[in-house]
This record gives C-alpha cells, structure tokens and sequence, in this order.
C-alpha cells in the first residue's frame, strides 16, 4: 500500500515537474554522485594514483568479501531486520575453514558454507519459531560465535595451511563475483524470495494477507546472510592466511554502514536494492584506499571517515523518512 | 722542499682523515616514503608510537605515509597494500592481530621490493617465523623484554614489604600478559610472596576489586600486568573506598593517563611503560637496510627498555620530555643510529645505545 502510493507520488512528482529531475530522484542518485566525487577527489589528491588499474584491482579485492556480505545483508535488511551476527558468522566460519583445511584444503569452502548456512537457519528458527526478537536472537548470536572462535583460535591468530596461499587469485575471485552477483540480482529482484522479503519490509501484516509466508521468507533471508557471511569467510581466510577472533569484528557495522551508504533505507520495503551494497562498499573502500594515497595523517584519517558517513546518512535519511516511518 | 712535500701530503692525509670523519655530518638525506601501518591515533600508546616514529623518519627526511584502522588481519594486509600503492619504500608494522597474516605481508614486500619491520611484537610462530626470516625484505623487529618486567615489577613490590598479591591480567592466552605473568610469578615464589587472587580482564576493573579486597582482607599489593588504562584508576579507587590508601602497594605496567594524579597523591609506587620509542627503532632499523647499510645479514631483534617511573617528579619529567613538546631524541641523536650517517655504527653499539633509553639519560641530553 505504502508502496504503491509513494510509487504513484513519485510519478506525479515527475509529472508536476515536466520531465525535469525531481527532488526524490536526486536523492536516488545521490550516492553515486556521491562515490564518484570521491573518486575525482582522490584522484586528484593522490596524484592520479587512484585509478590505476594496480590501484582498481587493489580496491577490488579489498572490498571483496564486505561486497560478498553487504549483498546478502540487503535481503534481511529489507524486511526491516539486521543480522548482527554477520561478522561473527564469518569469523567463526574461518576459523572452521581453517580447521577442515587442515585435514584436506577442498574442505575449506564447503565447511565455511556450510557453517554460515547453519548459523543462518538457527536465527531464523529463534526468530520465526521461538518468537524471539531478531535483534536479540542475532546479538547472542553474535555473543555466541565470538566466544567459540576464540575459543578455537585459542585468542590469537591461526596460520591456514601454506597450500591454500594460491586460492588467493584475482581472476578467480573476479569470476565468482561475476556469477555470485548475477545470482543474487536474479534472487532479490526477479523471484518471488526477493518480492516477498521487500512485500515483508513494507508492511508485514500487508504481506501476510497476500499470502506470503513470512516465517519461511524470513528464514530463507538469514540462511542467505549465514552462508553469505561463511562465503565471505572462506575468501577473508584465504586473502589473510589467517583465522583470528578479530575477523570480521566490523563486518556487521561495515554491511549497515555500507548498505546506508549505498543508499537503501535500514527499513528495508521497496526500495531495497543490491546496487546500494556495491555502491556503498566502494565508498568504504575507497575512502580508506584513497586516504592513504593521498598522505592524509591518522587523525584526519578517522575524521574524515566520520564526518562523511554522518553527512551521507543524514541525506539519505532525509530522503528516505517516508519509508523509516513504519 | 722534502720537508715541504712531507707536511703537503700530511695535511692531505689528515684533510681525508678528516673527511671520513665527518662524513655522516655532511651527507644529504635520500628521500623516500615510509609507511606506517597502525590500529589507531586516538589512544594514548597509539598517538605517541606515531609521533614517535614521526620524529625518526623527519629526522632521516622521510616522508611519513599513515594508515589507520589495521584491527584484523584483513585489515592488516589492506593497510599494507594501501602503503605500498601509495609509494612507500619501507613499511613498518605491529603484528596486533597476531601472527597468521605476516607471511601474506612478506609476499607483498617481497614481490613490490619494500622493506618491512615489525615494532612492539615478536614472532612466535616457528612456522611464520620461517617463512619470514627467508624474505630477503624483512629487517627485524623491536620489542620488550616482558619477563623481566614481570619479575622486576614484584622484586620492588616485596622491597615495599608486599606479603599478599593480586595480579590482573588482561587476557588469556596473550603471549606478552603471559610473559609478564610468569616473570611475576617467579619473583613471587623467590621472594615468598603469595598470590593471594589473580583478577583476569575485568569488566567492571572496580567491582573486581571491591570483591577481592571483602574475600581477600590480608591484600596488600596489586600488580596490574597490563591494560592499565582501563584498570588503574578503578581499582584505585575501590582501595581508596576501602580505606586502603597507602595500605595497598601498587605498581603497574603499560602507562596510563591516571598515573599523574596517582603518583600526586602517593598512591602508585611503580610504574613501566613509555616504549613510544618501539616504532622510532623500528624505522632506523629499517631505514639502515634502505640505504643498503644493513646492521646485521640476518633478521634481527632490538629489545626495547621500558621507562619505570616511581615518583611524580619522574612522571612530571615523562609528560614534558618524552612525550612533551620537544621529542627525547633530535636528528643529530638520531642519525647516530644510522649507518649512513655514522659509519661506526654496529647491531651492538645500536642495542646499547637504544639500553640507555631511561629518564635520566633523557635528562642528560636535554640539559
């Protein structure tokens, strides 16, 4: 309902406007103005370093798994919850890789998977089954997979077997990021999981009374969001070499702050999208990668990462309140 | 004329003598970029390590290339790679997240021809400290001797009289508490001194104390192995609540903000920290393999001292002269400790002379 009148006020905004850019399509694509003055900032600033094709596959990789795990969030994201359980999933899932790949390397992925997966349908069933709030189900969660891991690494850092150091491939990694995306763009945008989870973000009890079912959709977006999050494990053990209790300590501010960023509502509803998680990733990543290249000091460093992130969320949340307001 | 000749090629000889001489005075600096890879600016160790590795790269006229946020190991090879892209020919690091991901960084220095150095850390994994000790890019690294401190730490607090000892230590399975700890147990069991509690990363550092001062009334010492900033002060202020002031003999290890108004009002006796310098050797340890004047062939280990302060004119003497307006070291000093500019220098006079890093030896050469 809600959807269909913000749609129908739009339209009649473009209307009203003649064709010209109306005030809510600014805002639309406002975070990718907003990426690519960042980029022409720092090209500038790094003395044409940024761009680079050395410099690109750098933020490429970099980025890697965040983009892995910020593309899941967005599915749990758009029925207005959050998985705060996501950097522990990954954590937790390295550190299982690890283990498995100390018995036979091709165990690696397949026990990171699976291991998120689990994670994933056990806060969904708390959730959906046990009427427990997500929120709290997620922060034992999280309580939960950081005690184990700690637990597993022994409070320090883990060396991978030696062998695995080649997984550490570009290409490869280009590859699966190709096909991961075009899979999940297919799942939120052309399927019913997708329909049904932003139909879940707009209004519940609309969506119950059209039939979805939202226990089932609601675990489906947290077994997404697990198997994402070992997915993203699996590639941050091979990039690092390491499974540590400090992995993926700020993934699950980085997926929010990322997706917000990107500029998708922390409501979720119809406006979700996976463009915001690569949008705002590449506003992370290249707000560290650029800093650095262009000799900023520590402090300004880290204010600047503030002051940013507060401007672009407080647009964005200007922009969005109609849909913040449930 | 012979006579002539001969004072004609002394004063040659003394005139190249003296050149040699005086060659590390009149040598240009070679300019290049030094990255400097750390978990943060805004605390206190983090601040001054920076500042102090600052002052060794101005001095050597570097330039100083900063990355912050290395919390994990992920985010310890993006700082790296970060440095590396932004033309750094030596970065220098601490392995905070562990050991796991420095053959990674090894590679990156190895593959881009960057010199790497690691501060405030050992390597304890025999494996990763096989694959990094092959890398002909690897200088070092800088560290303390935390056994040592351990044990010196309880040696003066049975001097004040302690009988009955609470530990706290910041972790489990920290490989520097660790040391710390079995130093202090050692000096414990020589000295006859008993253990009475050991209060492990307390949440809530006041309560803890509270609990163990009511359970354990014969308390008369507390030695905080570490974490001081967070620590100290709360469980000073559960003796003081207690009535214990003065009673309680406390010494503690890493510096803290609180120690000033602590040793103001008597109620710390001892306290070690102050290794900001950590992160300078570091830099001149790699700045001498830069110049292609290495110390050693191999890897090789600086220990650190750490300062001790016990009173309140030593800590009034650590705010203004180490970490105060002027650094505890200028250029010149500095330079002493590179090859390229002190053609003298050695692995061993560079160890002795980063032992004489004390208050009193910064006293000396401000005065």
């Amino acid at each position: 309902m809600k959807h269909s009148i913000s749609t129908a006020a739009a339209i009649g905004a473009g209307e009203k406007s003649g064709g010209r850019l109306s005030s809510s399509d600014i805002l639309k694509y406002l975070p990718l103005a907003g990426l690519v003055m960042l980029v022409v900032f720092f090209q500038v600033t790094s003395g044409g370093r940024l761009l680079t094709a050395q410099n690109l596959k750098l933020v490429f990789v970099q980025s890697y798994a965040l983009f892995l795990a910020a593309i899941a969030g967005a599915f749990v994201i758009a029925t207005d919850n959050l998985d705060f359980s996501m950097g522990a999933t990954l954590g937790f899932a390295s550190a299982c890789a690890c283990f498995a790949a100390m018995v036979d390397v091709r165990l690696a992925l397949p026990v990171a998977v699976a291991v998120g997966l689990v994670v994933g349908l056990a806060n969904g069933v708390a959730h959906v089954v046990f009427r427990l709030p997500s929120f709290i189900v997620c922060l034992c969660m999280m309580f939960i997979l950081t005690a184990a891991t700690q637990t597993m690494t022994k409070g320090t850092s883990m060396m991978m077997p030696v062998s695995m150091m080649s997984f550490d491939n570009t290409l490869m990694k280009v590859a699966v990021f190709v096909v991961y995306l075009a899979f999940m763009l297919v799942l939120f945008e052309y399927t019913k999981v997708g329909k049904h989870l932003k139909a879940i973000g707009i209004s519940p009890e609309a969506a119950r009374q059209s039939g979805v079912d939202i226990g089932k959709m609601k675990i489906i977006a947290y077994m997404i969001t697990g198997a994402a999050a070992g997915f993203a494990g699996f590639f941050t053990l091979i990039r690092s070499g390491a499974a540590s209790p400090a992995n993926g300590q700020t993934m699950t501010t980085d997926v929010i702050i990322a997706i917000v960023l990107g500029g998708m509502s922390i409501s979720g509803g119809a406006t979700s999208k996976i463009s915001a998680a690569l949008i705002g990733t590449l506003v992370i990543t290249v707000l560290g990668n650029g800093m650095v290249l262009s000799g900023m000091g520590g402090d300004a460093q880290q204010l600047i990462k503030g002051i940013i992130f507060i401007a672009v969320v407080a647009v964005s949340a200007r922009g969005n309140t109609s849909a913040i307001v449930k | 004329m012979r006579r002539t000749k001969f004072i004609f090629a002394c004063v040659l000889v003394m005139a190249v003598i003296g050149t040699a001489g005086a060659q590390g005075a009149g040598k240009k600096a070679v300019p290049f970029k030094f990255g400097f890879s750390i978990w943060g600016t805004s605390d206190g160790h983090g601040r001054y390590v920076t500042e102090a590795t600052k002052w060794a790269v101005k001095a050597m006229g570097g330039d100083l290339v900063i990355d912050t946020g290395a919390l994990s190991p992920d985010a310890q090879i993006t700082s790296i790679e970060n440095l590396i892209q932004a033309g750094c020919k030596i970065v220098s690091f601490c392995a905070y997240t562990g050991d796991a991901c420095i053959p990674k960084i090894a590679q990156l220095c190895k593959d881009n021809g960057v010199y790497f150095v690691i501060w405030d850390t050992d390597i304890t994994d025999p494996k990763v400290k096989q694959i990094v000790e092959a890398n002909p890019y690897y200088v070092g690294n800088t560290n303390e001797d935390q056994f040592s401190t351990g044990y010196d730490g309880v040696a003066q607090l049975a001097k004040l009289g302690v009988k009955n000892l609470v530990l706290v230590k910041y972790g489990i399975g920290v490989a520097t508490c660790d040391d710390r700890e079995k130093g202090a147990l050692k000096a414990a069991q020589e000295k006859g001194i008993k253990i009475a509690y050991t209060i492990i990363a307390p949440e809530d550092a006041k309560k803890a104390m509270q609990d163990v001062l009511v359970s354990h009334p014969e308390v008369d010492g507390l030695f905080v192995l570490g974490g001081t900033e967070s620590y100290l002060s709360p469980m000073n202020s559960a003796i003081a609540a207690a009535g214990k002031s003065g009673k309680v003999r406390i010494a503690s290890i890493d510096f803290s903000d609180a120690m000033k108004g602590m040793f103001a009002s008597k109620s710390l006796d001892l306290i070690y920290g102050g290794h900001i310098v950590t992160s300078t050797f570091a830099a001149l340890m790699a700045v001498n393999a830069y110049y292609k004047t290495p110390l050693s062939a191999k890897p090789y280990k600086v220990h650190i001292p750490y300062l001790k302060l016990t009173s309140s004119a030593e800590s009034e003497a650590y705010y203004s002269l180490v970490v105060g307006s002027v650094p505890p070291y200028n250029a010149d000093e500095l330079k002493k400790f590179v090859k390229y500019y002190n053609d003298g220098l050695t692995l061993d006079s560079f160890q002795k002379m980063v032992s004489q890093y004390s208050i009193s030896d910064i006293q000396a050469r401000h005065r």
